[in-house]
C-alpha cells in the first residue's frame, strides 16, 4: 500500500523542500513540481492532494481551472498557496475548486491540516541526525 | 484648465457692453442736438459716425474668433485717435471731448480687468468733471447733456469691470476646484503605485519567510532540549511574525481602493499604526496607546481610517524630529465621548503656529519645508474621515504640542 502522496507545485524549490521536510515526518510523500507542470505530473502521477502556488511562471488559477476541467485530475482536492491575502483571488480560487486557501508565511499547522486531509494523522519525531 | 483665449474673450464681451453704451449715448445725443439744433453739422456727423462705430465694435467684440475681436478693437481705436483731434480742434471743444467722451471710453475699454482704477477715476470724474464744464462757461443744456453721457459712459465701464471681476472670481474657483481634483488624482496614482510595490515586497518577503519559519519549527522540534533553547526559538519566531505582520499592514495600507465601512477594532487599530509608523520615527520616540475600558469597536472604512492615523502619527514624527529634551512621546488613544469614539493622536512637539491653524486643511498649505510633503496628507485626511461620517479637527493637546482629534460613530 503506497503512503499519502501530495503533488506542491511552486517556482520556490527552499520552500517545497521545507514543505516536503515537514511532510515526511507525516509519512507523506512529496512529488515536486517547480516548473508548472501540475497538470501533467498529476495526471501521472496521481496524488491524493496538490497544493499549488498561484505567483509562479503560469498563474495558478489557470493551473487550477486546467487540473479541473482534466477528467483525470478534477477529483483531486486543490489548495492554493498567496503571498499575499486578497479577497479578490481567495473568492476566485473558491469559485475555480479549490478546497483551501492558505497565505504565506503559512501556519506551523498546515501541514498537519494537509495530513488530516489525506487521511495521515500521525505525526512522527522529527528526524535526528 | 481655462485658458488665456476664454479670459480674453470674457475681457471683450464686458468691452463690448462699454462701447454698446457708448453708441447708445451718441445717439441720444445726436437726437437731443437735431431737436435743438444746437450742434453744428460736422459735430453732428461725428456723432452719428460714432453711433455706427461703437455700434459695430459692440457686435464684433461678442465674435469667438480673437482676430475679428482684436481688429474691431484696433479700427475703434484708430477711429477716434484720429477724429477726435480733429473734432476737438475744429470745434474748439478739446476738453469736453476729452472729458465727456474719450476718459470713460478709454478708462473702460484699457483699465476694465482693474475694478479699483475703474472705479476710483469714474467717481472722481463724475463728481469733479461738470465743475470743470461750468468753469469752461457750458450752458445748461449743454451741461445736463454732457453729464447724462458722461455717466452713461463711466457707468458702463464700471459695470463692465464689475462683470469681468466676478467672472475672474468664478473662473479662479473652478482652478481651485481642478487643482483640488488634480492633488487628489496624484494622491491616488500615487496609491496605485505604492500598492503594486507593496503587492511585489509582500510576495517576495512572504515566501522565503514561509520557508524559514517551516524549517524553524523542524529545527525547534529537534534542538528544544533546554530552557535557553526554547527561549531562543520562541523569540526568533516572534521576530518572524513581526516581520508577517509588517508586511500585512503595509499592504493594508497601500491598497487603492477603499473596502467599504465596517467595524473596526480599535485597540488593534491604534497598535497598527503605531507598528508601521516606528518604522519612520526615531528611536527615541517614546509611543503610548490607551483605549479606554470598554471601547472595543467604532465603525468607519478601516484601510481610509489607517491610512488618516498614520499621515496624522507621521506629521507628529516629522514635528519631533531632531528633538531631545524633553524626550519625544507621541500618544494615540481612543475614548467614548458623548456617543462618538474620539480617536486622538497628541505629541509634544513646538505645536501648530496660530497663523497656520486657519490654513491647516486647505488643499496644498504647509508648514513643512519645501520637498518635504505636499501639504495635501491634512485636507485628504478630513475628507476621507468626513466620507464615512467622521470629523478631524485640531484640539488643544495635553501633551503640549498638537493633538488632532477624529471622532467617528460608535458601532451601534
Amino acid at each position: 500500500m503506497r503512503n499519502p502522496t501530495i503533488l506542491v507545485s511552486d517556482d520556490e524549490p527552499l520552500l517545497v523542500n521545507a514543505l516536503k521536510r515537514e511532510a515526511r515526518r507525516f509519512g507523506i510523500d512529496v512529488i515536486i513540481d517547480t516548473k508548472s507542470n501540475v497538470v501533467e505530473l498529476a495526471q501521472a502521477q496521481r496524488p491524493d492532494l496538490i497544493v499549488l502556488d498561484i505567483h509562479q511562471s503560469l498563474d495558478g488559477r489557470d493551473l487550477l481551472a486546467a487540473l479541473k476541467k482534466n477528467p483525470e485530475t478534477r477529483d483531486v482536492p486543490v489548495i492554493m498557496l498567496s503571498a499575499n491575502e486578497d479577497q479578490f483571488i481567495r473568492h476566485c480560487c473558491f469559485e475555480l475548486g479549490a478546497c483551501d486557501y492558505e497565505v504565506k508565511p503559512f501556519d506551523p499547522s498546515f501541514v498537519r491540516k494537509v495530513a488530516r486531509m489525506v487521511g495521515h494523522h500521525d505525526e512522527g519525531p522529527a528526524p535526528v541526525h | 484648465m481655462p485658458t488665456t483665449v476664454e479670459r480674453s474673450r470674457a475681457l471683450d464681451a464686458r468691452r463690448s457692453l462699454i462701447f454698446a453704451c457708448a453708441s447708445v449715448a451718441a445717439l441720444a445725443s445726436s437726437v437731443v442736438q437735431l431737436a435743438t439744433q444746437h450742434k453744428q453739422a460736422s459735430e453732428q456727423w461725428w456723432e452719428l459716425s460714432s453711433v455706427v462705430v461703437c455700434g459695430v465694435t459692440a457686435v464684433l467684440l461678442r465674435s469667438p474668433k480673437a482676430g475679428t475681436r482684436q481688429g474691431a478693437l484696433i479700427a475703434a481705436t484708430l477711429f477716434y485717435v484720429v477724429t477726435m483731434p480733429l473734432v476737438a480742434l475744429t470745434l474748439q471743444r478739446v476738453t469736453d471731448v476729452v472729458l465727456v467722451f474719450a476718459l470713460p471710453l478709454g478708462l473702460g475699454v484699457v483699465f476694465i480687468d482693474r475694478l479699483p482704477v475703474v472705479v476710483t477715476v469714474s467717481i472722481a470724474a463724475v463728481l469733479i468733471n461738470p465743475l470743470v464744464l461750468l468753469k469752461l462757461g457750458w450752458s445748461a443744456e449743454d451741461m445736463i447733456h454732457g453729464v447724462a453721457v458722461m455717466v452713461a459712459l463711466y457707468g458702463a465701464a464700471v459695470l463692465g469691470s464689475l462683470e469681468f471681476a466676478r467672472y475672474r472670481k468664478r473662473d479662479d474657483e473652478h482652478v481651485l476646484q481642478l487643482q483640488h481634483a488634480a492633488g487628489h488624482q496624484v494622491e491616488n496614482e500615487r496609491l496605485v503605485v505604492l500598492g503594486r510595490l507593496a503587492a511585489d515586497v509582500a510576495h517576495e518577503i512572504n515566501n522565503p519567510l514561509a520557508f524559514v519559519t517551516s524549517n524553524l519549527a523542524f529545527l525547534e522540534k529537534q534542538n528544544a532540549q533546554t530552557e535557553e533553547n526554547r527561549e531562543v526559538w520562541s523569540e526568533t519566531r516572534e521576530g518572524l511574525e513581526r516581520i508577517g505582520a509588517i508586511v500585512t499592514d503595509l499592504r493594508g495600507l497601500a491598497r487603492a481602493a477603499p473596502a467599504g465601512v465596517t467595524v473596526v477594532r480599535v485597540e488593534e487599530l491604534l497598535r497598527r499604526t503605531v507598528r508601521v509608523a516606528s518604522m519612520r520615527a526615531a528611536s527615541t520616540v517614546a509611543f503610548e496607546v490607551r483605549v479606554e475600558a470598554d471601547l472595543e469597536v467604532c465603525r468607519g472604512d478601516e484601510q481610509r481610517l489607517s491610512q488618516v492615523l498614520l499621515n496624522l502619527v507621521i506629521n507628529a514624527c516629522d514635528a519631533l524630529e531632531g528633538r531631545k529634551e524633553p524626550a519625544p512621546r507621541i500618544k494615540l488613544s481612543a475614548q467614548n465621548e458623548g456617543g462618538r469614539v474620539t480617536l486622538k493622536v497628541d505629541d509634544n512637539g513646538p505645536g501648530i503656529a496660530p497663523e497656520a491653524r486657519s490654513q491647516l486643511f486647505t488643499a496644498f498649505f504647509t508648514t513643512k519645508p519645501v520637498g518635504q510633503g505636499t501639504g495635501l496628507g491634512l485636507s485628504l485626511s478630513r475628507e476621507y474621515v468626513e466620507a464615512f461620517g467622521g470629523t478631524l479637527t485640531l484640539a488643544a493637546s495635553s501633551l503640549g504640542g498638537a493633538c488632532f482629534v477624529v471622532t467617528l460613530p460608535q458601532d451601534a
